[in-house]
């Protein structure tokens, strides 16, 4: 028995158009049944090729996402230790301390990030129309800014106490 | 009335990349409302001086005493806050954050000030900012401002904590002549309005130039009081 799991109701519904077997037929029912809930997990028995390949697709463009989210977050972080140093010295320097610091930085990555899963969506959704591919499913969205902005954060709240907060506003003066 | 600063046997030692001694065995006073020039060629321990007294730097032996704290009592967050309430640094090459407006540079101090609005600091920088002659600059971004404007900034960015000690390392050190001017007045106005002015320099030309309202001479050579001029008493 083959089995797949559809992680989004809209997602779902959506893939299913034209493709129904006799086999999903009651679930789609059920779906049309239940416009404005959200079903996080539906186990579709004897899915169609149709389906498969959506879902794969829908996988495929969240792991992309995730894969840009880690790599952009990777690079804002090192970026911000590389360049950085003689502004966040200035800051220690006049006062701020190092909760003040990272609550800067912290913000200031998640604006950043914010602009990017904004910017991803949107391409996202022309790369769709453009190929004509599935619609992307809304909870491939919804797990994809949480990614967006836990993979920063994480990144955020490594980086800074390490490499960050350790800049010696001395030091850095000295090198500049 | 008691000394604002006072520097018992201070040592600076660095570790690395080599050891080197940067101060050595410095004891000095400073009372409140002082202008005082601190002179030395490069590499005296000028700068060494300020970040101790300032507490961006730890001494490696002696005491600092700073408004009757002893910064050795303080932790780093503690140290931070008492930096940003009783000292205002103006810098050699301004370090103004480029992606800020002279306004924001100006903010950006307070901005950590839970008990202060956002629109309160900004009414303060922009009367701070009209008052150094910069009222059509608020919103230049510092790529956009001369040298001199620059330091302009930078002082009321020092300033606008209301601190009681003000101190500069070569402030005037990249400005033209008649910038120089402006920012050696403003310092001269602070110090009458109460402020206690400390300047390192390299240049012996800032004795003459302020001679008016300078109470103190501190010449340091290799990392040692060479000598002390007390100009005037406070």
């Amino acid at each position: 028995m083959r089995r797949i799991v559809i992680i989004a109701k809209g997602g779902l519904y959506e893939y299913l158009q034209g493709i129904v077997t006799n086999e999903l037929s009651e679930i789609e029912n059920s779906l049309k049944a239940s416009e404005n809930e959200i079903l996080p997990f539906v186990i579709v028995k004897g899915a169609t090729p149709g389906a498969k390949t959506a879902y794969m697709q829908a996988a495929v463009s969240t792991a992309v996402i995730f894969l840009f989210a880690i790599i952009g977050s990777a690079l804002y972080s090192f970026l911000i230790v590389k360049f950085r140093h003689m502004e966040i010295a200035t800051l220690r320097a006049i006062g701020w301390n190092a909760k003040d610091v990272k609550t800067y930085l912290l913000a200031e990555i998640f604006f950043v990030a914010g602009v990017a899963f904004i910017l991803s969506v949107i391409a996202i959704y022309a790369i769709s129309a453009f190929y004509a591919l599935p619609p992307i499913s809304y909870f491939s969205i919804i797990y994809s800014f949480i990614i967006i902005f836990i993979i920063p954060l994480v990144f955020g709240l490594i980086v800074i106490p390490r490499r960050i907060l350790r800049i010696s506003p001395a030091e850095a003066f000295r090198k500049a | 009335m008691g000394a604002q600063i006072v520097l018992k046997n201070v040592w600076k030692i660095f570790e690395k990349p080599k050891k080197f001694t940067a101060l050595q065995d410095v004891s000095l006073e400073i009372n409140p409302g002082e202008f005082v020039l601190i002179l030395g060629p490069t590499g005296s321990g000028k700068t060494t001086l300020l970040n101790v007294m300032a507490g961006i730097e730890r001494s490696s032996r002696g005491t600092v005493i700073i408004e009757n704290r002893n910064l050795a009592d303080l932790s780093e967050e503690t140290l931070a806050e008492f930096r940003r309430r009783n000292f205002g640094i103006v810098f050699q090459f301004f370090n103004l954050l480029p992606h800020l407006t002279a306004l924001e540079n100006v903010m950006v101090p307070l901005l950590v000030e839970k008990e202060l609005s956002i629109k309160r600091i900004r009414q303060k920088a922009i009367k701070l900012l009209e008052e150094l002659g910069l009222a059509e600059k608020l919103y230049h971004y510092p790529r956009e401002l001369s040298g001199g404007e620059q330091q302009r900034v930078a002082i009321a960015r020092a300033i606008i904590s209301d601190p009681k000690i003000i101190i500069g390392d070569e402030p005037i050190a990249h400005l033209d002549e008649e910038s120089a001017r402006i920012v050696l007045d403003i310092f001269r106005r602070l110090n009458r309005e109460g402020r206690t002015i400390i300047i390192a320099t390299t240049h012996e030309a800032l004795v003459r130039m302020l001679q008016d309202a300078l109470t103190k001479v501190v010449r340091l050579r290799n990392g040692r009081i060479a000598n002390i001029r007390v100009l005037r008493r406070r």
